[in-house]
């Protein structure tokens, strides 16, 4: 196996660099080379090969036909510019497939897609401002092609020009087509660092759209309507370059920023600056800029109002009982959302501004039953002294009385098992309250909260958008002198913490003591760091690394990403690649068409072969890895080895598009199933093995691979052919060998292919088959052993008796039975729980005294029973013997 | 009734039919006064366990006959309880230590002290000594291996300890130095053929030499395989002819079956096609190797001699990986996998 290879691959586009300079240099010498190319064959041949004209001509004017001659003006190429770029575009795609993987092997193979995409860049020539023909933008621009995109040509060859802080303030870039060295992602964040706005789609105030191949060709129409200048990523590295930098973006910041800092401008003014200054240093951020006023929680606006009217309607609300209302209102109300965007804060806000004394309780605070009752009663049944005292004094807040509670349930969905009975008390409490409740939760779906949400008012508070937070980062950072390099930190920052407030803001106090401006890269860092895991089902990450877009080189998911996966499963994703990696089609084998040489479905197939041969070696070298981390070994330290060999490296060789093309194609491991099949049968045969152990003398394996053919037809066959006087026969094959019916039943199912049990079953006549299991069951049959399982709860059982009395043990068996049973009733009726367990266990030592049967204890059902039985009996004896 | 097999199994070392020399250096050993510790191996079906069980009648005399068979729990340190099953007569005991799979050594450690450490009371015994045999020997553990080695030499006094495996490489050392290395051969042709004849004789069963030399040579040396397969085709057929046709074990039929699809078309639906029946396979207890093996040997009949040596090494191969891995299925497929592999590029150069 090539690790170098492999590495090169997965490491995305940093590891073919090398191998893509080499392209370069190569399109460099030898600037004719056809797009169609045989490997392992020298240059000479590809002279003659190129020399064969290109049917690019003769497409271009049909499809000018179509859309109307007059356009036919604006594509003067020359044909060797265009020649000459099809050349590296098929270096390119060479370096993608599976050239590497088949260099030593004679295999021609055109890559039709490929060849497809030359003739349209044909129209796009890098050197020169892109003119757009409506042929090219119409030209097979499909989902198909779209997803076959294989990155950037050139990944790295162009040196990235460091340009002056936010040279690009106030410009809109839009993004379309391939850039030549940078991706996707790259190009845009470039443009981010510099102050500049990326758009998805082009409008009228979009500064540049940037244009590299295979541009969409909806974007290109817009373009051309709306007359935007277009760069191409030379010129885009061009103008980073000289434009000049703009130190301060809040004061010479053009229009489109003009109104954000104006809001920023507005809003420190709001902030109170000096009033409680003393202790500010001391304070978390996130006390220190805790909203003041209803107007300074950052979004939600909507929410925050109607929970102020519920709250200022419900002492009206109250007297009437809240039935004669409308019936959405509720004496409680319930806010829900993600953490850190305010609630609790909101929640304390308003009832404050409302006048009310604030009670709250949280996580921390036992919440059971009897609590709740006791912190409501006084709640409600006596005065605040904090509203005692101010009542008079409190300026411009609504106070009539001081005797206004407000409860606030934070955390109402972290009410667990230590706060037993507290959800069923806090609705109880809700429904004949005397005070307001706001309960706060995160997930108003959890079932704890269901049950809550039929007697409050549903409050939902939405994430805030980037622009409603944006402002007071900005006001904040302002306020403890933190700079921003361009304004677009903050919306990374925002969009990298999912839009956590506070989490924000502790990540800005820590980064104050370490940084003086945070740039671009420190916020992009920041979101990667935090971004939460998302919740990934084993059928998305077996799609995500047996799919075509993981191994993509546009996709720059490191070879440790990749490796992360298994982290997520580490159990079970091994398992899913070995239960699906057949069912997808590698993508190495695909695209070889009809070639002079050789038949392309076979070399698919052989191809294909190689790929999943690979693919189950690796799986299989994964096995063995696995045994040391399970086995007597314990070497957990080899995980990550385990996870390259059983998931990375198969994903690998056999990763494509699933050849049915549907997601939920993908099924669950079929070796647990298995497995515990498995388990069962060898149980099975281990007992038929136990039992014929007095007759035979083989092993387990001799019984099943020698024993079993001939038996299952000697105990079958006289069933089928004599019918019901077969039986006895068979009744006297089964007793020779100390064979249950149950092991006869096991006999048959153990059986495969001609032997197999439903088929053998099928032949026995009903009527034979229920005559035979009659028959079997009313004669008695020798057993070669009791099970150690009965044997041991007898010892038992004994061992637990008060005295141990040998003469007792000689004692006529009845006389004690039927005492035991009487008394055992007596005993039972007085407990509900045992009552017929124990009956059940009376009649089993009945059973097993006779003898007759050694299955009598398999089960060891009702131990529970079973032990008071014995131990009454054990008193009974006693009693006697005095 | 019972089957044939099992009817004219030799009870005493006289009536042994084949090996003759082995026969005879077990008598004078049992007779000699200082009986050893064995170890027996051989391939299955080749009579190990009838010739140990001879050499027990000629040590202890009919005793050892009257067998009961009890199943004992244990319990590990870390309070799991496993049940082990033990055949025994007042002379012998018999146990099956890879029963409880890993915990092998907690079986020996308690059961062979146990024994090992009571005297013989029965005054009119032959011998002072008890014999345990440990079947599967080669599938004992390390530590239940070295477990053995100084209880052995320890309590030789009043135990005896005979080893039946298949082979001696998976015995440590120790234990093989200790034992008196006894190989039993598989039967030949003429052999089994032999011992056929006789049972044929016996039953007053009509069959012609060449049918029941098919058997043998079917058999491939396993003479308990030859005669059951003698009496599942006296069961089916009334009237043998010289042509009739030999059965084979159902679980022959079913990786045939694979083979005859491996060679027919090599494509990923096939594998998985093929991934279920191993599964059925193993569910019913045939073990990997076996279905590896016979696999192997079933491909021969229809390749190329130019990949057969190819094949042959990816089998061993694999049959190595096999017991070093823990799921069986893997490896049977990524044999599987190469075997079609090995198919498509010697169909490419021809």
């Amino acid at each position: 196996m090539d690790i170098r290879n492999f590495f090169g691959k997965a490491g995305g586009t940093s590891g073919n660099k090398k191998n893509a300079e080499k392209d370069v240099e190569n399109t460099k010498r030898q600037p004719k080379k056809r797009m169609t190319k045989k490997r392992g064959i020298n240059d000479s041949d590809e002279e003659t090969t190129s020399k064969i004209p290109l049917p690019v001509s003769n497409q271009d004017e049909n499809q000018t036909d179509n859309k109307g001659k007059s356009k036919r003006k604006q594509k003067k190429i020359k044909v060797e510019e265009a020649i000459k770029e099809a050349a590296i575009k098929e270096e390119a795609i060479k370096e993608e497939t599976a050239s590497k993987y088949f260099s030593d092997k004679r295999i021609t193979r055109i890559d039709s897609k490929a060849r497809k995409s030359e003739l349209e860049s044909l129209h796009n020539d890098e050197s020169k401002p892109i003119e757009i023909t409506k042929s090219n933008t119409n030209k097979g621009f499909t989902y198909r092609n779209f997803l076959q995109r294989t990155g950037p040509p050139a990944p790295g060859t162009k040196e990235i020009p460091i340009g002056a802080d936010n040279c690009l303030l106030g410009m809109t870039f839009v993004f379309t087509g391939d850039l030549e060295s940078l991706n996707r992602e790259e190009s845009q964040d470039l443009v981010k660092k510099y102050g500049g706005k990326v758009t998805a789609s082009p409008s009228s105030r979009t500064s540049y759209v940037v244009v590299g191949e295979d541009a969409g060709p909806k974007k290109m129409e817009k373009v051309q309507q709306l007359k935007i200048p277009t760069l191409t990523e030379d010129q885009l590295l061009e103008l980073i370059k000289t434009s000049p930098g703009k130190s301060d973006f809040l004061n010479k910041s053009p229009k489109t920023t003009k109104s954000r800092v104006e809001n920023i401008v507005k809003d420190s003014a709001q902030i109170p600056n000096s009033s409680d200054t003393e202790n500010l240093m001391s304070q978390l951020w996130t006390e220190k800029y805790k909203p003041k006023s209803i107007k300074e929680i950052c979004g939600n606006k909507s929410q925050v109002e109607s929970l102020q009217k519920w709250l200022n309607a419900w002492e009206s609300n109250h007297k009437t009982g809240f039935k004669f209302q409308s019936n959405n209102l509720f004496p409680a109300a319930l806010i829900s959302g993600n953490p850190g965007i305010g609630k609790t804060t909101a929640a304390h806000l308003i009832g404050k501004l409302e006048g009310y004394d604030v009670k709250e309780f949280n996580a921390s605070d036992t919440r059971s039953k009897k609590e709740l009752d006791e912190v409501v009663k006084t709640a409600t049944q006596n005065t605040s002294i904090a509203g005692f005292f101010h009542h008079e004094s409190s300026q411009g807040s609504k106070r009539k009385n001081a005797n206004k509670i407000l409860i606030i349930m934070d955390e109402a969905d972290g009410m667990s098992a230590g706060d037993r009975g507290g959800m069923t008390e806090l609705i109880k409490l809700i429904r004949k309250t005397q005070v307001p409740i706001i309960c706060i939760c995160n997930d108003r779906k959890s079932p704890k909260i269901r049950s809550l949400l039929n007697v409050c008012q549903e409050f939902k508070f939405q994430k805030p958008r980037v622009e409603q937070i944006r402002s007071r980062i900005m006001t904040i950072a302002t306020r403890e002198k933190i700079k921003f390099n361009t304004i677009n930190v903050v919306d990374e920052l925002v969009k990298g913490a999912n839009a956590d407030i506070r989490q924000i803001l502790t990540l800005l106090s820590s980064l104050k003591y370490s940084h003086d401006t945070i740039n671009y890269e420190d916020a992009k860092e920041f979101g990667k760091a935090s971004e939460k895991d998302t919740g990934m089902n084993l059928w998305e990450m077996a799609y995500m690394i047996l799919g075509t877009s993981t191994w993509n080189p546009r996709n720059k998911s490191s070879l440790n990403d990749k490796l992360d996966l298994y982290f997520l499963e580490s159990d079970l994703l091994p398992l899913m690649i070995q239960e699906n990696y057949l069912k997808v089609k590698p993508e190495r084998a695909t695209g070889f068409v009809k070639h002079n040489e050789g038949n392309p479905h076979f070399l698919e197939q052989l191809v294909t072969m190689e790929a999943l041969s690979k693919a189950a070696d690796c799986i299989s070298d994964g096995d063995l890895v696995d045994r040391m981390i399970h086995g007597t070994q314990q070497h957990w330290s080899l995980m990550p080895f385990h996870g390259m060999m059983s998931c990375v490296l198969p994903a690998y060789y056999a990763h494509g598009n699933s050849s049915g093309g549907q997601a939920n194609q993908f099924t669950f491991p079929s070796w647990l199933g298995q497995n515990s099949k498995t388990g069962k049968y060898s149980r099975l045969l281990k007992e038929i093995q136990i039992h014929m152990r007095l007759r035979i003398s083989g092993d387990k394996n001799e019984v099943r691979l020698n024993y079993l053919p001939t038996l299952s037809k000697a105990l079958s066959l006289p069933l089928i052919c004599e019918r019901s006087e077969g039986i006895n026969k068979v009744i006297g094959l089964m007793d020779y060998y100390y064979l249950t019916k149950d092991d006869w039943d096991a006999i048959m199912e153990l059986g495969v292919g001609s032997n197999d049990g439903e088929k053998i079953l099928k032949e026995i006549d009903k009527y034979v088959k229920t005559n035979f299991t009659k028959r079997y069951n009313v004669t008695s049959h020798p057993v070669s052993f009791f099970k150690a399982s009965t044997v041991n709860s007898m010892s038992k059982s004994g061992s637990t008796r008060e005295l141990p009395d040998f003469d007792e043990a000689i004692e006529p068996e009845e006389d004690s039975k039927e005492e035991e049973v009487t008394d055992e009733e007596n005993d039972l009726s007085k407990d509900k729980f045992i009552k017929t367990v124990g009956q059940n266990t009376s009649s089993r030592g009945k059973r097993n005294s006779s003898g007759a049967s050694n299955r009598g204890g398999r089960s060891g059902r009702g131990s529970r029973g079973g032990g008071s039985g014995r131990g009454s009996r054990g008193g009974v004896r006693k009693s006697a013997s005095k | 009734m019972c089957l044939l097999v099992d009817k004219y199994r030799p009870t005493s070392l006289d009536q042994l039919t084949y090996h003759h020399d082995l026969s005879h250096l077990l008598k004078i050993t049992a007779h000699s006064g200082s009986f050893p510790h064995m170890l027996m191996y051989g391939p299955s079906g080749a009579g190990k366990k009838t010739r140990i069980f001879c050499v027990l009648k000629e040590l202890f005399g009919e005793g050892v006959e009257k067998i009961k068979i009890d199943q004992r729990t244990f319990v590990t340190s870390s309070n799991r309880k496993l049940d082990a099953n033990i055949a025994s007569s007042i002379y012998h005991l018999e146990v099956t230590p890879s029963d409880v799979g890993n915990y092998d050594r907690i079986v020996i450690q308690e059961l062979i002290k146990d024994v090992a450490q009571t005297q013989q009371v029965d005054l009119n015994a032959k011998q002072r000594f008890k014999v345990i045999i440990i079947n599967e020997a080669d599938a004992l553990g390390r530590d239940a291996q070295a477990a053995l080695r100084r209880t052995m030499e320890k309590y030789a006094k009043n135990i005896r300890i005979i080893f039946c495996c298949n082979v001696t490489s998976r015995i440590i050392a120790p234990i093989r130095s200790r034992c008196l290395l006894v190989r039993v051969a598989a039967p030949t042709i003429e052999e089994s053929t032999q011992v056929l004849r006789q049972i044929a004789t016996n039953e007053k069963i009509k069959i012609s030499d060449d049918v029941l030399i098919r058997i043998a040579g079917k058999s491939e040396g396993n003479l308990r395989n030859a005669i059951l397969t003698f009496e599942t085709m006296i069961m089916q057929q009334a009237n043998i002819s010289k042509t009739s046709e030999v059965p084979s074990p159902d679980w022959k039929d079913h990786i045939e079956n694979i083979a005859k699809s491996i060679i027919k078309t090599q494509s990923s639906a096939n594998i998985m096609e093929i991934r279920l029946v191993f599964y059925e396979l193993i569910n019913h207890c045939i073990p990997a190797p076996i279905i590896l093996k016979t696999l192997t040997f079933a491909l021969f009949k229809h390749v190329h001699d130019d990949i057969k040596m190819q094949i042959t090494a990816q089998a061993s191969f694999y049959d190595h990986r096999l017991r070093t891995g823990q799921k069986v299925i893997i490896h049977l497929e990524a044999f599987v996998i190469k075997v079609m592999h090995l198919i498509l590029s010697n169909n490419q150069k021809s």
